[in-house]
């Protein structure tokens, strides 16, 4: 398997995209997110996607490999898409805040 | 200004309830996602990269200075305060809650709007030529035709599903600005010699990743045929188009494996064969439209005022943004939505309401977008011009690039997108500051450079003169330049030039690419002519030099 594995999805109401975080159900913070790091753990990712409550809370649900090794706090780096990099960062700053920002970094 | 009447009143509000219903039931869980999925893209609800995204029809272009003061308060109110207008003259929202979008087109349906047929396999909003009805190279207006394609397209039970998106262009003037023959059917109306309109059909132009010119279908059709022949071609297309691949499902690829020729056989076969007597109603419809546009519309009186061109200081504002109009005395004003370093199409909540009151004092409360991404006021006194001009200065509005190589086209691309393979903004982003010193100079007017974040090409790069295109290379944004597409009426798609560029290189290249034209060019020539004399390989060298 890979060095980790995470859930995400959209909430289904507010469409903000949301990371699954164990115990505490789904969350916007995507450094609260529960890593899947054994074969029993993405069983349990798996059986989250599973649950029959799931098409009424999410839209998308789906699972992403991260690269690397260890568990340690998430972080863009760690993801091998570039579509995964960017959702997980947001809209480049000066695409939302309409003004240029020198500090936006290409990925 | 085209009129809502009672009818289309109800119908606007009665969808927008039945949309409520639906949310409610998809939120209780009695609708799957699957049932619903293609019900909110029938109301231009789309689920993108960090939320859901509304896309909301502007039939034409064509709004009010109401509708604006609406899209403001959406934007303040249920988004994060700006709005994104698009290639199709619609404008977006990037944050909408699923839960707040009733409410949205509630409030849309209150000012006669809404989002149906923004999204999904069917007729999408028509578009057409932002000059219309005030442009001085103009034949027939083509809100009329557009008009009366909205209304034959909305809800037609027969074209609901087709094998994938089908969109319309109307254009009436000599020049094209509504890039016509990139559309699946163009309509291209002309005056015969007693005055009455008479179509030109084009069918098979679209962009995405077989891009096409699309080609003649038909000369000088009357108007008593436009609405069966239409009928007809859509009926050939929904019975042959492939469903089995949607890369291969767009008419442009029917009209490729069929032939021009055999395709307009059967339409003709399948015309000929239609009951016309439904089809009454069109020629009687088409003068009811006419007149409630010219009844609806300002009333202009001829002025012997002129332009004197050397009371300006901003020349560029002057020579870019300001066309002829056909009423002596006024002008057409373009307002760009591309300031330096700013976001191609984006406007905040303050803009549009600055817009919509300048709007009201300068252009009888009507305005348009262009699919450049721009605003347009269409009846401007010349007396009034430095009046407005100085006000779109206090706003910050008064960027003067219109049709320059810095008033870029861009889609959301990888910032927003679900589909998108690279970023697109912050390119146009960069781009737009390293062009606008230049504009100075005056050398750069005439160069369209639209940049695309994905090969769906939503940002038109097929069809600029130099066009870019985003690509994901081994997980890393690639950037692939074209050059000599046009979108007028002379239309042409780009030819790539070269291995794609990392995305600070773009600049470089595009820069390239500039200072070789203008080393070329001769008296009276623009990029594209430069182009047919050189060709791509006459850009190619020159526009790697500096590139690692």
């Amino acid at each position: 398997m890979s060095s980790g594995s995470f859930l995400t999805a959209n909430d289904l109401r507010t469409g903000q995209k949301v990371f699954w975080s164990g115990a505490d159900g789904w969350s916007t913070d995507p450094g609260s997110a529960s890593l899947a790091a054994t074969d029993a753990e993405l069983l349990a990712l798996q059986q989250v996607m599973d649950r029959p409550s799931l098409d009424i809370e999410v839209v998308g649900a789906y699972i992403v490999a991260l690269d690397g090794s260890g568990l340690d706090a998430m972080s863009p780096d760690r993801l091998k898409r570039l579509r995964e990099r960017r959702r997980f960062i947001g809209p480049s700053p000066s695409t939302s805040s309409h003004t240029v920002s020198s500090t936006d970094q290409a990925l | 200004m085209y009129q809502y009447d009672q009818f289309d009143q109800a119908f606007v509000t009665a969808r927008s309830q039945e949309f409520r219903a639906q949310v409610n039931r998809r939120i209780v869980g009695e609708l799957s996602e699957d049932e619903f999925k293609p019900l909110r893209l029938q109301n231009g609800v789309y689920l993108q990269l960090h939320a859901y995204m509304l896309r909301i029809a502007i039939p034409y272009g064509e709004l009010r200075s109401d509708q604006l003061r609406m899209l403001a308060h959406i934007a303040e109110d249920y988004d994060k305060g700006y709005g994104h207008f698009t290639t199709r003259q619609n404008i977006q929202f990037n944050w909408p809650k699923l839960v707040d979008i009733p409410d949205i087109l509630d409030k849309l349906a209150s000012v006669q709007m809404h989002a149906i047929q923004t999204s999904g396999n069917c007729i999408r909003n028509v578009t057409s030529d932002p000059f219309a009805g005030v442009a001085a190279d103009e034949w027939i207006d083509p809100r009329i035709t557009a008009e009366l394609l909205r209304q034959w397209s909305s809800l037609h039970p027969e074209f609901a599903y087709l094998p994938r998106k089908f969109k319309f262009a109307v254009i009436g003037a000599s020049a094209d600005r509504a890039a016509m023959k990139f559309h699946d059917i163009g309509v291209w109306v002309k005056s015969d010699k007693a005055g009455l309109p008479v179509f030109d059909i084009w069918v098979g132009g679209g962009q995405g990743r077989t891009p096409r010119v699309a080609r003649l279908f038909k000369h000088n059709v009357v108007p008593d045929d436009l609405i069966p022949l239409l009928d007809a071609m859509l009926r050939v297309y929904n019975l042959h188009g492939r469903r089995d691949n949607k890369y291969k499902a767009r008419i442009k690829i029917l009209v490729d494996e069929m032939g021009i020729d055999a395709y307009r056989a059967e339409v003709e076969a399948e015309f000929d064969t239609l009951d016309k007597a439904p089809f009454a109603v069109v020629a009687r419809e088409y003068v009811r439209i006419a007149n409630n546009i010219e009844q609806a519309g300002p009333s202009l009186t001829p002025t012997s005022d002129v332009l004197n061109r050397w009371d300006w200081q901003d020349h560029n504002w002057l020579e870019n943004n300001v066309t002829a109009h056909k009423v002596a005395g006024h002008a057409i004003v373009s307002i760009s939505l591309k300031p330096a370093g700013g976001v191609p199409g984006d406007a905040t909540a303050a803009d549009m309401r600055a817009i919509a009151d300048l709007a009201d004092t300068y252009s009888h409360g009507l305005l348009r977008v262009t699919h450049r991404q721009n605003l347009v006021f269409p009846y401007v006194q010349i007396a009034e011009l430095k009046s407005l001009y100085d006000a779109l200065v206090a706003k910050g509005l008064a960027a003067g690039n219109i049709g320059s190589a810095s008033d870029i086209i861009a889609c959301p691309g990888l910032d927003y997108c679900a589909l998108a393979t690279a970023r697109s903004i912050p390119i146009a982003q960069a781009l737009s500051q390293t062009l606008h010193p230049r504009e100075a100079k005056g050398e750069l007017q005439g160069i369209s450079i639209n940049i695309s974040g994905c090969i769906n090409a939503c940002g038109h790069h097929h069809a600029a003169n130099i066009g870019i295109l985003g690509l994901n290379k081994a997980e890393k944004e690639n950037y692939q330049i074209t050059v000599g597409g046009r979108s007028d009426e002379g239309a042409r798609v780009g030819s790539i030039l070269g291995p794609g560029v990392g995305a600070e290189q773009v600049p470089i290249v595009v820069n390239n690419i500039i200072d070789k034209y203008l080393a070329e060019r001769r008296e009276g020539e623009d990029f594209a002519s430069v182009y047919d004399r050189l060709g791509k390989d006459g850009f190619k060298e020159a526009a790697f030099v500096g590139v690692a």
